[in-house]
């Protein structure tokens, strides 16, 4: 009876104390998280079996202060696709990756730009071959086989973020269709490229990744500029060789140095 | 002998009479002289004086008096304009959908589109949220009138949202997508086309279709077809009891190609 008793044990949960019902356990390494915790977790967090009590305890203090970041976010921008949007905020440097409608209840994670360390866009091919019913009913092929071919569009996202290393989503609600129903011989598959749609998701997935991109790099140069050493010039006005301070002024005349 | 004579004198004068009146009474010197009254009660053995009088002209209506007539006047304008107001306000939802099953879908076609939040939700209590294609297409009507009028078109789609509205973030998002693609909502439409600028016929028609994918549980799929896409558009609807409600419909906000008048190339 002791198998039993193990399985109809009550959990406690480790992170906020509370019983765990059945099948409402998320294992971590070296301990129990319910439901209700393991739900305020980002949802591109995968690590958990991997994770300790104090890695989660750390991770839902960081959820909880995203709530303030989703707060003073300014939506600037909305890019993607049908289902996943990117919302960005171009004069903070920040974006957020959701599906969700309201976005405080979601509390979607606020990224900074120069967290990004890429972008890749994968189309994915669905070919299956179109079969007919013979005069038995058996289900054979055409001569000679024929095809549908359809196409998935999925985007990645790889960050520098210290609970997840990349944010997936597809731009695509429905999978892109571009031979005609019935399929048609190999041969003769069309150029997707020739289907309006898929270049449409084609395009957007270049345009994200194209934004991201020069955003990170926007930040980049920001913060290297920020902190790069600061080098004697002569001022215009006083004709003094000095360095500028932090507002880029002459210390004993006060102009703008450039 | 005298007294047979006035009797044969009357009974000529009677006879002379008689057939002065079946000859139409034109001939008066056959016809004895008669008093105006008698003139007058014979003219027309069938009709009564007053019966001559009113059926003299029977095409015109009888004269009223002046204050009567400005009265009757007033009243028939009032009714006309109180007619006419009826008209533009009532939308009568019954006379404005029509509504066909086609292959693999259903047709709407919209003698009067929908205006106005209550418009939907005349079309909504007519037809019910219980067909998911007619969410479908009231949606797809309200995005059209989301063009001439954004507040409007969004209260529209609000009725079908059902419990959940429109977030801010939803609605910016159909603005940023609709901003420069004002012919996107009615290229939905049959007959519309890049080649002229997504005009559609009028009626305004448009086909809802099933989707071949089925849905996750709780949630159904249609599709609609654009003049400027390769790829049906699908509409995802999320079901509570009996109805179907508009759930996501970013596939209609994407590109199509560009109108005759805005491609460079043409």
């Amino acid at each position: 009876m002791g198998l039993f008793d193990k399985i109809f044990e009550k959990k406690i949960c480790d992170i906020c104390g509370g019983e765990i019902g059945l099948l409402g356990n998320r294992k971590l390494e070296d301990g129990n998280c319910c439901k209700n915790c393991a739900g305020k977790l980002s949802p591109f967090f995968s690590d958990r079996r991997s994770s300790t009590i104090e890695d989660i305890k750390e991770q839902l203090a960081y959820r909880e202060a995203n709530k303030a970041e989703v707060e003073k976010f300014d939506t600037t921008r909305i890019i993607g696709g049908d289902s996943t949007k990117i919302h960005i905020d171009e004069n903070a440097r920040k974006f957020m990756v959701t599906s969700a409608r309201n976005l405080r209840e979601a509390n979607p994670d606020v990224i900074d730009f120069a967290l990004v360390t890429g972008c890749e866009i994968d189309i994915s091919e669905d070919r299956e071959e179109e079969k007919r019913k013979d005069a038995e009913g058996n289900m054979v092929s055409y001569m000679p086989p024929r095809y549908s071919c359809s196409y998935d569009f999925e985007f990645t996202i790889y960050v520098n973020h210290p609970y997840f290393s990349e944010i997936n989503f597809r731009l695509n609600s429905s999978s892109v269709q571009t031979t005609p129903e019935g399929g048609v011989p190999a041969a003769r598959i069309p150029d997707p490229r020739n289907n309006y749609e898929y270049r449409e998701y084609e395009q957007m997935g270049n345009e994200i990744k194209a934004i991201l991109t020069q955003a990170r790099q926007d930040a980049r140069d920001v913060i290297a500029a920020a902190a790069a050493p600061k080098t004697a010039a002569t001022c215009p006005y006083c004709g003094a060789t000095t360095i500028p301070d932090a507002n880029g002024c002459c210390e004993f005349c006060g102009g703008a140095m450039g | 002998m005298k007294r047979n004579n006035k009797i044969i004198c009357l009974i000529l004068a009677a006879v002379l009479m008689f057939s002065f009146t079946a000859c139409g009474g034109t001939q008066q010197s056959a016809a004895p002289q008669q008093t105006p009254a008698e003139t007058t009660e014979n003219s027309n053995p069938q009709q009564t004086p007053a019966e001559t009088t009113e059926n003299s002209n029977p095409q015109q209506a009888p004269e009223s008096k002046p204050e009567e007539k400005a009265e009757t006047d007033e009243t028939s304008s009032e009714n006309n304009e109180e007619s006419t107001a009826e008209t533009d306000t009532v939308f009568d939802a019954a006379d404005a959908v029509s509504i066909e099953a086609v292959d693999n879908g259903v047709k709407y076609t919209f003698n009067t589109m929908p205006q106005t939040a209550a418009d939907i939700k005349a079309l909504v209590d007519e037809f019910g949220l219980s067909d998911r294609h007619n969410t479908t297409a009231f949606f797809m009507a309200s995005y059209v009138r989301y063009i001439d009028d954004a507040d409007e078109g969004l209260a529209m789609i609000d009725v079908l949202k059902g419990p959940q509205p429109l977030s801010d973030s939803e609605k910016a998002f159909i603005s940023e997508r609709l901003s420069d693609k004002k012919y996107l909502p009615k290229s939905y439409f049959e007959g519309a086309k890049p080649e002229n600028n997504y005009e559609p016929e009028i009626p305004w028609t448009i086909v809802v279709s099933d989707e071949a994918v089925s849905a996750p549980e709780g949630y159904s799929y249609t599709t609609v077809s654009s003049g400027g896409a390769d790829n049906p558009r699908r509409v995802c609807l999320r079901i509570k009891g009996d109805n179907h409600y508009l759930w996501e419909y970013n596939g209609v906000l994407l590109s199509i190609r560009l109108p005759a008048e805005e491609d460079p190339w043409l």
